[in-house]
């Protein structure tokens, strides 16, 4: 049998692999479940897991989508455990991962971007004053990958409530949470939401002065307060106390805040749940609005994420946060992350902060060069964006670079060109960046074509590269289909919206204006594209027009003219292969 | 022991409330769909509780606060001071920027108030009605009004959160409302 491993005290481990698992079904509820358990496994202990939703009746017109789904709470009753440590654990699954899974974000940049813009209208409206906004990454499980390995292995960069979770002979959890949910012993009932976000390399009293991180903890302090004043009752009659308010929870890529909540309380587990659950911090406040948008907003089923995983014996229990978390079926792999989002929340950082909480993941990952293309004669052409894509390239991939930095690198490299090419004609130069900002050069006389491009439309149900790196596989897989007679490719995404060729951006005319697709629909960060949608305006045959972006849907292909470009060929005329 | 009915307007804040108002009322709470089954009668004091959203999501409750008799004391928090001040025909306008899980020190000539820190949860502000009379301000935000032939007491700030310094004094205005 796999072994259910789950914190318990004192850095040690409950390691079990004898039990038996019991899940709650969709058409149970999920309290009364808890119920059972509690009145016929009492004296056992158990591994519990209770899913973010398990409490809510399922919404008609559900479109979410389900990338993990699980049983809205199971019970592993242990019939035998032992209570072990880290290094007994290594000892047991020495065998270290040889490979890493690469994650990608479900969810482009510019998504998540507008649904925190319209959290933040929500809070400007008074629906709520908080909510934590989540998303998925997806990977394929590289080959013997193990989510019990990897679990083991990773003792640096878990947290406290760290848990991993067989659901299947090939679905596991694995849950690295540094956040305690809800502690219970004796009558004391325990909480501490961690709120407030360092992110790594920057300095601790940045987090200890911000107002806007000392806000948002304040708010779940409240909230938290309230849900276990829900527990007071006969017995104690008491209010819940705040135990100390603001301490720092140092984690390896990330700093945080968290507070102490208590209250007594007779109250038995399932009464606790039915108050509490799900928890404050990774729902928002008021807590009923911001369940609403979340389930508006997000784009899936948290399903476990989010929920609470941890142990119970008798009357006494310890619940996490179910966060930083993968999930595996066969070869899928999940990993989901999120933020707490306030007024004061800028959008690009949130981002940015979602990208670091996973960073530890895509760490053991190797970098990918970042390759810009440009053309240079006398200078470079459209310097400024490609400064700003670059930087932007170096940011997708966590390297820490300021844009001075960028700045700098494409003085030397603009340096080295003058000295380099002697002529006058245009030349086209792949400049490939290395981690360490060193680049390589290569330089090529620029061919003039006049033709026009000629593409043939490829339907792409997946992600295309939001910026160039030397990976191509992606491009090389469609290319592969693409006829002789095309020179070129044009994608279109799932909405049946065109999206761009392997190495030009979409422009297209319809009577007297030009648009180009908006990078929503799933284009790269393409400089030709950047500079002309920042004057919004295109220049064509020595007449400028009006640019705007507009999707392309492909029902509209025959009454457009097409055109391609990119910032080394400029604009050219595009027709379709049909 | 005064008893008190808090009319719930899904804040997650209620039960602080009630923890707050513990040592003084026995309180009863009551979501706000079923504000209508309310007998006010029963209780020493009404409690219309904050809440997310405007008070004109909320018309039953504002019925509700309306047909109460005017010797009735009732406490507004933050929506419920707003829907007050609707009533009596003020202004309740945007507040720009929200000021959410925040503190902020009153200004009041009541040297029990003056320099209390206060915590705040407001994307909404008043301007008072004429009906009112201004108890205290922070940032020149009404926060402490008391209407003037009515026993109304209104509070913008959140008495029953745990950034809310001297809670206790509060506490001693709602139940000073109920003799007054």
């Amino acid at each position: 049998m796999q072994p259910v491993i789950c914190f318990y005290e004192n850095k040690k481990f409950i390691h079990s692999t004898d039990y038996q698992l019991i899940s709650c079904s969709d058409e149970h509820d999920a309290l009364f479940f808890l119920q059972q358990i509690e009145k016929d496994h009492a004296a056992k202990m158990k591994v519990v897991k209770i899913n973010f939703a398990a409490l809510e009746a399922p919404l008609s017109n559900d479109n979410r989508k389900t990338y993990v789904k699980t049983p809205k709470a199971q019970v592993f009753i242990l019939n035998s455990y032992e209570l072990v440590t880290q290094k007994d654990l290594e000892n047991f699954y020495p065998e270290k991962m040889t490979s890493r899974p690469a994650y990608y974000p479900t969810v482009r940049e510019n998504v998540f971007l507008e649904n925190v813009q319209s959290i933040k209208e929500d809070i400007c409206h008074g629906r709520f004053y908080q909510m934590n906004y989540t998303a998925a990454l997806e990977a394929e499980a590289p080959e013997r990958h193990s989510l019990l390995n990897s679990f083991v292995h990773v003792s640096d960069v878990g947290g406290d409530y760290r848990a991993y979770l067989p659901l299947g002979p090939e679905e596991a959890i694995h849950c690295l949470s540094p956040e305690l949910f809800l502690k219970k012993s004796g009558p004391k009932v325990l909480t501490q939401p961690i709120k407030g976000t360092l992110l790594s390399g920057r300095a601790l009293p940045e987090l200890q002065n911000s107002r806007k991180e000392n806000a948002e903890l304040s708010m779940i302090v409240d909230l938290l307060r309230n849900d276990l004043n829900t527990l007071s009752c006969g017995t104690y009659n008491d209010s819940s106390r705040v135990n100390f308010h603001r301490q720092i929870m140092d984690l390896k890529y990330t700093a945080h805040t968290y507070s102490e909540v208590e209250i007594n309380t007779s109250k038995k587990f399932s009464e606790i749940i039915a108050q509490t659950f799900p928890g404050g911090s990774i729902s928002g406040c008021p807590k009923k609005e911001s369940l609403k948008k979340i389930a508006e907003i997000e784009n899936y089923h948290r399903d476990f994420y989010t929920g609470s995983i941890g142990w119970w014996k008798g009357d006494d229990f310890c619940l996490n946060i179910a966060i930083r978390s993968s999930y595996q079926k066969k070869r899928q792999l999940y990993y989901f992350t999120g933020c707490g989002i306030v007024f004061d929340s800028e959008p690009r950082r949130e981002w940015h902060e979602f990208l670091t909480k996973c960073s530890f993941l895509n760490l053991f990952l190797e970098y990918t060069p970042i390759v810009d293309t440009l053309a240079f004669s006398d200078g470079i052409s459209y310097l400024p964006e490609h400064i700003e894509r670059t930087f932007l390239a170096f940011r997708d991939q966590m390297v820490q670079i300021d844009m001075y930095q960028v700045q700098n690198l494409y003085q030397k490299i603009e340096q080295e060109l003058s000295e380099k090419i002697k002529t006058a004609d245009t030349h086209k130069v792949r400049v490939i960046f290395n981690k360490d900002l060193t680049y390589r050069l290569e330089i090529t006389p620029l061919e003039k074509k006049s033709d026009a491009v000629v593409l043939q439309l490829m339907a792409f149900d997946k992600f295309l590269p939001q910026f160039k790196t030397i990976e191509r596989s992606t491009w090389d897989n469609i290319l592969k289909n693409k006829s002789a007679e095309a020179d070129d490719v044009l994608v279109v995404n799932t909405q049946g919206h065109v999206v761009e060729a392997s190495i030009y951006s979409v422009f297209y005319k319809k009577g007297d204006e030009f648009f180009t697709p908006p990078i929503s629909d799933g284009g790269i960060h393409s400089v030709y594209r950047a500079h002309h949608v920042k004057k919004s305006s295109i220049t064509l045959d020595d007449r400028t027009f009006k640019l705007s972006e507009r999707s392309l849907p492909t029902s509209e292909l025959e009454s457009v003219e097409l055109y391609v470009a990119n910032s080394v060929r400029g604009l050219k005329k595009a027709s379709l292969l049909f | 022991m005064l008893t008190a009915v808090l009319i719930d307007h899904h804040d997650s804040f209620t039960y602080n409330i009630k923890a707050w108002l513990k040592s003084r009322f026995a309180v009863s709470v009551v979501d706000c769909s079923e504000v209508s089954q309310v007998k006010p009668e029963n209780y020493d004091l009404v409690i219309i509780s904050p809440g997310p959203k405007t008070p004109n999501d909320y018309p039953q409750s504002k019925a509700f606060l309306k047909s109460l008799p005017a010797n009735k004391p009732v406490l507004g928090i933050c929506l419920g001071m707003q829907m007050m001040n609707e009533i009596e025909n003020g202004q309740v306008k945007a507040y720009y920027p929200p000021v959410h899980g925040k503190t902020s020190a009153l200004t009041s000539d009541n040297a029990n108030y003056n320099h209390v820190q206060v915590a705040r949860y407001h994307s909404l502000k008043c301007e008072m009605a004429g009906a009112f009379e201004i108890i205290a301000t922070s940032e020149n935000i009404p926060m402490i009004v008391r209407h003037k032939n009515k026993k109304w007491l209104g509070l913008q700030f959140h008495p029953e959160s745990f950034l809310t310094g001297k809670p206790e004094t509060f506490l001693q205005a709602a139940v000073d409302l109920c003799s007054r």
